[in-house]
């Protein structure tokens, strides 16, 4: 049985400590809902990674989203697309008709995350930016990756964001603002990392009801970290990347190349680059040629984060998933506005959790969403060439 | 888990200087991945508060329970 999201939505993102957490997934529950045209869930799965105890019945009940499974999973930055991975997982094998995701966080009242000191990372003082700025450092000595060239992901993201009203930080940045922007951990500057974000968002998922409008889930996969191989050339994170796409994409039966249009885990610079080659757009280490040559922006053949991403839109943690699967179905229905990328069927999300030392990273999860161009056969799981046919 | 025991010297894998502060920790702050010659990548402090360009050689200067220090050879 396969998997179809029938709605989508989401607050607005940024620092709102003001607003009620309930009331920003409220936002997302309703607008999903509508969306969906579809209000009475069989099930809730919830992503947070610190909201307080009870507070998805808390947030449900207000709702009237009562007397049905309600589960939270925490899964660090991966846990709204973890949520969803279940929901789908659910409907997929029957258990339910149909179900809610929703990812929630308010970060703006906690202040900035901290490494957990009981780890070694963290016993040391390795931040978070401080693990990617790692991996930069690495790319630069290794690839020749430049200053300039990671800055470019700072800028096409803050670039797309312009047309995202929903989104915390939006603009037209150079590269020199971009570089000369505060240092955080050499050579992430701040506008290379994502902001502290509230916000919340949703998604209806359920069986094929036989609309056109709902996106159909060709593939999703979760997997976490095996133990970071030290022998290993590339970049802490890209194999765990890489085994999650690639499974997921052969499940699909697409390429990468199919691939109209992602949304990847940029919560600092480094990580959209890393992203993308581990997801096969570019060979590793050469994913920022794609930036150079315009082919992730928004007008080129294949748009990376035409929401503006984790660095612009936001990343309040347990709601990210679940905003770029948002984005993700807007595009592929053609109403993403004025930030609308040119025509595509398909479409992929890439969530990456991290925060425990010695593994590859928490949780990476992978969505393959919409359908299959026409060209692939779709009774083979072998990869057909463009130009070949789809006999072969 | 057995105990075991490597060489003093490695290679600096990458390394970064944290400029925001974490609990217990005085920016600015250098650390660095050494791949010990004979043995795993540790994350290490560095002395001074400069990074070392990857592929480095390095000493350990101090290791503690909770600390390891590397200075650049």
């Amino acid at each position: 049985m396969s998997a179809h999201v029938y709605g989508v939505g989401t607050s607005n993102f940024g620092r709102q400590p003001d607003v009620p957490l309930r009331e920003l997934a409220w936002d997302a529950v309703r607008e999903a809902f509508a969306d969906a045209q579809h209000d009475r869930p069989e099930a809730v799965y919830v992503g947070t990674v610190f909201g307080e105890s009870g507070i998805a019945q808390r947030t449900l009940s207000d709702l009237g989203i009562v007397g049905v499974p309600v589960l939270t999973i925490e899964n660090a930055c991966a846990s709204g697309t973890t949520a969803l991975h279940e929901a789908a997982d659910a409907v997929e094998r029957g258990r339910y008709r149909v179900v809610l995701a929703l990812g929630l966080e308010q970060l703006s009242t906690r202040g900035p995350l901290h490494p957990e000191p009981r780890d070694p990372e963290g016993g040391r003082g390795l931040s978070l930016p401080g693990t990617y700025a790692m991996n930069a450092n690495r790319y630069m000595h290794v690839y020749g990756l430049t200053r300039e060239q990671l800055a470019l992901v700072s800028i096409k993201n803050h670039r797309n964001a312009i047309e995202n009203s929903r989104a915390q930080f939006a603009g037209e940045y150079s590269i020199a603002e971009v570089l000369e922007s505060p240092m955080i951990a050499d050579p992430i500057t701040r506008l290379q990392c994502c902001p502290l974000s509230d916000g919340a968002a949703a998604a209806v998922v359920g069986t094929d009801r036989g609309r056109a409008r709902d996106v159909p889930v060709l593939a999703h996969e979760l997997r976490s970290g095996w133990y970071w191989d030290h022998r290993s050339t590339s970049a802490c994170g890209f194999k765990l990347v890489e085994q999650v796409a690639v499974a997921a994409l052969g499940r699909a039966q697409v390429r990468p190349a199919d691939l109209g249009v992602l949304e990847v885990h940029d919560a600092f610079t480094i990580g959209e680059l890393v992203a993308t080659e581990a997801i096969g757009l570019a060979p590793e280490g050469h994913g920022a040629d794609l930036l150079e040559r315009g082919h992730t922006w928004r007008d080129g053949a294949q748009p990376v984060n035409p929401s503006g991403g984790l660095l612009s839109r936001g990343h309040p943690l347990g709601a990210t998933g679940l905003a770029q699967v948002a984005e993700i179905c807007w595009q592929l229905r053609g109403e993403a506005g004025r930030r609308q990328v040119k025509e595509t069927s398909l479409g992929l999300v890439e969530t990456m959790g991290g925060g425990v030392a010695g593994i590859e990273g928490n949780a990476c999860v992978v969505f393959v969403l919409g359908r299959r161009p026409r060209h692939v056969f779709a009774g083979t799981a072998k990869p057909v060439s463009a130009s070949g046919n789809a006999n072969g | 888990m057995d105990r075991a025991e490597f060489a003093a010297t490695g290679t600096v894998w990458a390394a970064t200087v944290i400029r925001t502060p974490v609990p217990g920790f005085e920016p600015p702050h250098a650390l660095a991945y050494v791949d010990i010659d004979d043995g795993p990548r540790v994350l290490a402090s560095v002395a001074g508060a400069t990074a070392p360009v990857p592929g480095s050689r390095v000493r350990l200067a101090t290791v503690a329970a909770e600390t390891l220090t590397v200075e650049v050879l």
